[in-house]
C-alpha cells in the first residue's frame, strides 16, 4: 500500500468522508457508553480535542458503515444524528431587529427545522426499514404537522429533508425583506415539529424501541435564545423519546438558563465530559489514547510499526536522557540511602529532564526533542496537537525524493527534532499576532498576552535550573486570587485560552477536598525556549498579581534555593497530581 | 439637483485627509443638495477637524449636512438609522452619491440594499489614497453577516468560502477559522499599485499552506479597479457553487470590491456578505488623494 497520503489530518471531522472517519476512530469505552445512553451528555473541550470525531462516531451512517464492516447488524436502539451549530446560518442577524418574543420564535424555528433536516438526513440510511403502509401512514402524519403535502417523488426521509429545507428558505426570505422588522409567519417549533415528527418514526415497527441522540456540535455558537431552548430540552422531564449529546468549546460555554428562567443542573439533567486530559504519560489514559490514535493513523497507510517504533527517539537525546538518570540515582542514593525504591524512581522521573538540560554546555543547540513520548507530552493532553507536528513531519519526509515508492519506515529523529522546533516558533508566532487573530483582542491586549507569556516562560526556566524538588513544572495554580485583579488578568487569560496557548484545567487543592482551576501553557511552547516539553505534575503557585505584572513585563518573583534552605529532595511545595 | 432630482451625497466621515479632498471635489462638481454623513462617535477625536471643515464646505455651497450617527458595535442600530434615513429621502424623490472611500463596507452594502429597493437612482464614488501607512487595521472583531444580505443558506451544504483578500493574510485566516468552509476561494488582486505585488506575494504559498490543512483552495485574480471592479471574475468562480453549497463572500482588499461582491449578492441571492469590523484603525491610514473612480449602480434582476 502506498504511503504517500498523509494519515495525520488533524482539520475538521466533518471534512472527513464516513470511510474516514470510522477508519480512524479510536473508542474511547468511557466515552462511547456514556454517548450512548439516555443521558443529556455534554462534551466540553477546545478545538482540537476529538468532540466532533466522537459524536460522529455515534450517529447512525458512521453505525452502519461500522456495523456493515464487522459483518453484524445494525442495532437501532440508538439513533444519532448530528446536527452542527457552526454553519452560516447560525451568524445570520437579521431576529435581532426583532422584538424578543419573535427573535426566539424565528431562531427556535431554524434549530427545530435543523434537527429534524438532519435527523432525517441520518434516517435516509435506513429508509428500507418502513414498510410500505408505514411510510404512508408517516407521510400523512409528517404532511400535517408541516401543514403541506411532502414531496411524492421521494422516499419519506429524503422528502422529509426537502421540506425542512423549504420552510427553512422561506423564511431566510421572509427575514431578508427590506423592512425593518422582516417576519416568518409559519414558523415552527421543536415542539410543534421535531417531537412529533420522532414520536411518528416510533410508530414503526423497526423503530419502536429506538432513542434518538440529537448530537449538537459547536453549540457555543448557537445564539442565546437558541441556547435557551436547547437548556428547556435538556430539562425535559422524559427521555425515553431523544436525549442531547451537546459538544461545546470550553470558552463561551452556553449560559444554563431555560427559556422558562429556570437552570439545567449538572448530575440531574445533564453529565458532562471533559475532553481535555490532564495527564499525558505512557500509562496515562491520554497516552495510552494517544498511542491508540496513530496506530490506527499508520495502520491506514500500511505501516505496522509501533508509535514508539516510527518516532524514535534521537540517540544522542537517550545517551543523554540516560546518564542524566543515572547521575540522579546516584545522588538520590547518596543523600537519602533510607529512601525506598518506589521514592527513587519518582525522585530520577520528576528530576531527568532537568538534569539533563542543566548539565548542557550554555552554548549547545536545542536539544534534539524526539520520540513518541515527547510528542504526546507536548500534545498537552489535546488530540490535534498531537497530530499536527505529525502531519508535518510526514510531509518532510514526502518532500524527500528518495522515499522511493513512497513507503516510510519511521520519521527520522533529526526531522522529528527540526518539526518540533519550528511548530514551537510557530505557536511564539502566535503571540506575536493575537490582536489579528483573536476577536475581541486589542493591539494592547495581544502585547499584554505575550509578555506575559514571556515571562512565564522565563519564570520556569529559572525554576528548571534552580529548583530542586519540582524542576520541570510548567503549570500554575493562581493564589491571592483579589477580584480587582482577576479582573484585569482574567480577560489576558482568556485570550490566552482561545489561542489555545493556555489550557484550564480542574485539580485537587493543597487544602483536603478542595479543588482549584490552574493553568496548563501548551507545551509546544518549550522546545523552542531548550525546555522540558514534558513538564511536570506538579503545579506553581504564583500570585495572581505577580502574573498580572508579568504582563506588564515584570519579572515574576523567584527565589532561588540554597543549600541553607535544608530542602528535602522529596518535598513539594506544590500540589502533586498522582501520576496515573 | 440632477435632472430634476435633489442630489444627496453620501458620505462617511474619517481623519483621512481623502475624506475631505474627496468631498471638496465632488461638491464641487456635483453641487449637492445634501450630505448626508454617517459619522462613528468613537473616532469624534480624530475625526473633530474633519469635520468642521465639511460642515464649511457645505455652507459655503449652500447645501445641507445632515449628520447621522452609526454606532460601529451595533450592526442593528446602524442599520435601523441608514433605513430611516433612505426611507425619508426615497419619499421626496432624489438621485444619490455614495462616496464609499471612508465608508465602513458593511454600510456601504446597507446603503446600496435600501436604496435599490427604494429605486433610487444611484451613483458610486471611490478616491483612491496617494499611499498607504504600513498597517490598516487591527483588532478584528467577531465577523457578522451583513443584515437582509446573509442570503439564503441550505442545512447539508457545504460552505463556500470566497475572500478578496487584502495584505494582511491573517483577516483571512480569522474568516476561514470562524465559518470552517469547505472550500476557499481567494481572489487575490492584480496590479502593482501601492507596493500591491510585493505585499500580496505570500498569497498563492499561503493557498498552497491551506490545501496541505484539508481545504480545497482556488486563487484567482480580481482586479477591483476594472470597470467592473472584479464583478465578472467573482461571479465566474462563484457560479460553480451557487446551485447547492452555501457561499460566503467577503472584501477584504481595495474597497471598490465590495461593490463587486454586492452586485454578485444581488445577482446570486443565495449568497451571504460577511464583514469583519476591526477595533482600531491607523490614523495614518492613507494619505493625500489620487484619482477618483465613479460609476453607476446597476439595479439588476436577481437569479
Amino acid at each position: 500500500m502506498s504511503t504517500r497520503k498523509n494519515p495525520f489530518v488533524y482539520e475538521q471531522a466533518r471534512l472527513m468522508s464516513d470511510e474516514v472517519v470510522a477508519q480512524y476512530y479510536i473508542d474511547d469505552h468511557s466515552h462511547g457508553r456514556l454517548l450512548r445512553s439516555r443521558r443529556n451528555i455534554f462534551l466540553i473541550g477546545e478545538r482540537g480535542s476529538g468532540k466532533t470525531m466522537e459524536l460522529l462516531y455515534n450517529t447512525l451512517p458512521i453505525q452502519k458503515l461500522v456495523m456493515e464492516g464487522d459483518n453484524s447488524n445494525l442495532d437501532l436502539g440508538y439513533i444519532g444524528a448530528l446536527v452542527p451549530a457552526n454553519t452560516p446560518l447560525i451568524h445570520r442577524q437579521e431576529h435581532d431587529l426583532l422584538d424578543r418574543f419573535r427573535a426566539s420564535v424565528v431562531s427556535e424555528h431554524f434549530f427545530a427545522l435543523a434537527i429534524v433536516f438532519h435527523l432525517s438526513e441520518a434516517l435516509g440510511f435506513v429508509a428500507d426499514s418502513l414498510t410500505v403502509e408505514e411510510e404512508a401512514a408517516l407521510r400523512t402524519e409528517l404532511a400535517f404537522y408541516f401543514d403541506s403535502p411532502l414531496p411524492h417523488q421521494t422516499d419519506i426521509f429524503d422528502a422529509v429533508c426537502q421540506m425542512a429545507q423549504h420552510e427553512s428558505i422561506e423564511a431566510q426570505k421572509a427575514l431578508n425583506v427590506p423592512a425593518v422588522e422582516g417576519m416568518y409567519t409559519h414558523a415552527l417549533s421543536f415542539s410543534s415539529l421535531a417531537v412529533p415528527f420522532m414520536r411518528a418514526v416510533k410508530k414503526a415497527a423497526a423503530f419502536r424501541e429506538s432513542h434518538f441522540m440529537l448530537m449538537i456540535d459547536d453549540a457555543h455558537m448557537l445564539n442565546p435564545y437558541q441556547v435557551r431552548s436547547l437548556n428547556s430540552w435538556i430539562a425535559y422531564r422524559d427521555r425515553s423519546l431523544f436525549s442531547l449529546k451537546v459538544a461545546t468549546a470550553k470558552v463561551g460555554l452556553p449560559a444554563r438558563k431555560t427559556g422558562t428562567g429556570g437552570d439545567i443542573l449538572e448530575g440531574h439533567d445533564f453529565l458532562t465530559i471533559d475532553m481535555e486530559r490532564p495527564f499525558h504519560n505512557e500509562g496515562s489514559d491520554f497516552g495510552k489514547f494517544a498511542a491508540r490514535v496513530v496506530r490506527r493513523r499508520l495502520e491506514s497507510v500500511g505501516v505496522s510499526k509501533s508509535p514508539e517504533e516510527f518516532f524514535s527517539v534521537h540517540p544522542r537525546l537517550a545517551s543523554g536522557l540516560r546518564a542524566a538518570a543515572e547521575s540522579i540515582r546516584s545522588r538520590a542514593m547518596k543523600e537519602m540511602p533510607n529512601a525506598g525504591n518506589k521514592r527513587i524512581g519518582d525522585y530520577v522521573y520528576r528530576q531527568t529532564w532537568a538534569e539533563f538540560i542543566r548539565k548542557r554546555s550554555p552554548q549547545a543547540n536545542r536539544p534534539l526533542y524526539s520520540g513518541f513520548s515527547t510528542l504526546t507530552f507536548i500534545s498537552t493532553g489535546v488530540i490535534r496537537n498531537l497530530l499536527e507536528p505529525c502531519f508535518w513531519m510526514w510531509e518532510a519526509i514526502m518532500k524527500d525524493a528518495s522515499v522511493g515508492d513512497g513507503r516510510i519506515k519511521g520519521i527520522p529523529p533529526s526531522i522529528q527534532a527540526k518539526v518540533i522546533l519550528d511548530r514551537s516558533e510557530v505557536a511564539w508566532a502566535r503571540l506575536r499576532t493575537l490582536d489579528m487573530t483573536i476577536d475581541g483582542c486589542s493591539h494592547r491586549d495581544a502585547k499584554r498576552v505575550r509578555r506575559l507569556f514571556e515571562e512565564l516562560s522565563v519564570y520556569f526556566q529559572r525554576r528548571l535550573f534552580h529548583h530542586r524538588s519540582e524542576p520541570s513544572a510548567t503549570s500554575f495554580s493562581l493564589s491571592g486570587r483579589d477580584s480587582g485583579v482577576m479582573n484585569q488578568l482574567s480577560p489576558l487569560l482568556s485570550i490566552a485560552q482561545r489561542a489555545q496557548l493556555l489550557y484550564i484545567r480542574e485539580g485537587p487543592a493543597k487544602t483536603m477536598g478542595r479543588r482549584e482551576l490552574y493553568y496548563v501553557p501548551n507545551r509546544i511552547l518549550w522546545p523552542s525556549r531548550g525546555m522540558d516539553p514534558h513538564g511536570q505534575h506538579a503545579r506553581a503557585s504564583i500570585m495572581a498579581k505577580d502574573v498580572l505584572a508579568a504582563s506588564e513585563g515584570r519579572a515574576i518573583p523567584f527565589h532561588v534555593q540554597t543549600s541553607s534552605h535544608q530542602h528535602n529532595l522529596f518535598s513539594t511545595e506544590e500540589v502533586t497530581d498522582a501520576r496515573e | 439637483m440632477h435632472g430634476s432630482r435633489p442630489l444627496v451625497v453620501f458620505t462617511a466621515l474619517s481623519w483621512e485627509e481623502r475624506f475631505i479632498l474627496g468631498l471638496k471635489r465632488l461638491v464641487s462638481e456635483h453641487r449637492p443638495d445634501s450630505v448626508i454623513l454617517f459619522q462613528y462617535g468613537r473616532e469624534k477625536e480624530r475625526t473633530g477637524p474633519n469635520w468642521h471643515e465639511a460642515a464649511k464646505v457645505c455652507q459655503e455651497v449652500g447645501c445641507t449636512m445632515r449628520p447621522i450617527e452609526l454606532p460601529y458595535a451595533q450592526p442593528i442600530d446602524s442599520w435601523r438609522a441608514i433605513h430611516a434615513v433612505v426611507e425619508e429621502i426615497s419619499r421626496i424623490g432624489v438621485t444619490v452619491l455614495l462616496d464609499i472611500s471612508t465608508m465602513p463596507r458593511e454600510a456601504t452594502w446597507t446603503a446600496l440594499f435600501l436604496l435599490q429597493r427604494a429605486g433610487v437612482w444611484t451613483r458610486y464614488a471611490y478616491h483612491m489614497p496617494r499611499s498607504y501607512g504600513a498597517w490598516l487595521s487591527r483588532d478584528p472583531k467577531t465577523p457578522r453577516l451583513a443584515l437582509k444580505l446573509s442570503g439564503q443558506m441550505r442545512f447539508g451544504a457545504k460552505t463556500v468560502l470566497c475572500v478578496l483578500t487584502g495584505f494582511d493574510r491573517e483577516r483571512t485566516h480569522q474568516l476561514i477559522r470562524t465559518f470552517d468552509p469547505s472550500v476557499v476561494l481567494l481572489g487575490v488582486q492584480t496590479g502593482s499599485q501601492f507596493g500591491n505585488r510585493e505585499r500580496n506575494s505570500g498569497s498563492f504559498g499561503e493557498s498552497e499552506r491551506l490545501r496541505k490543512e484539508g481545504y480545497k483552495v482556488n486563487c484567482f485574480p480580481v482586479d477591483a479597479y476594472s470597470d467592473d471592479h472584479g464583478f465578472g471574475a467573482i461571479a465566474r468562480e462563484i457560479q460553480t457553487y451557487a446551485e447547492n453549497e452555501n457561499i460566503l463572500m467577503a472584501s477584504l482588499g481595495p474597497k471598490l470590491s465590495s461593490v463587486a461582491l454586492y452586485r454578485v449578492q444581488r445577482r446570486y441571492l443565495r449568497t451571504g456578505l460577511v464583514y469583519t469590523p476591526s477595533g482600531e484603525y491607523n490614523s495614518d491610514y492613507s494619505r493625500g488623494i489620487g484619482k477618483t473612480i465613479t460609476g453607476e449602480m446597476p439595479w439588476m434582476e436577481s437569479k
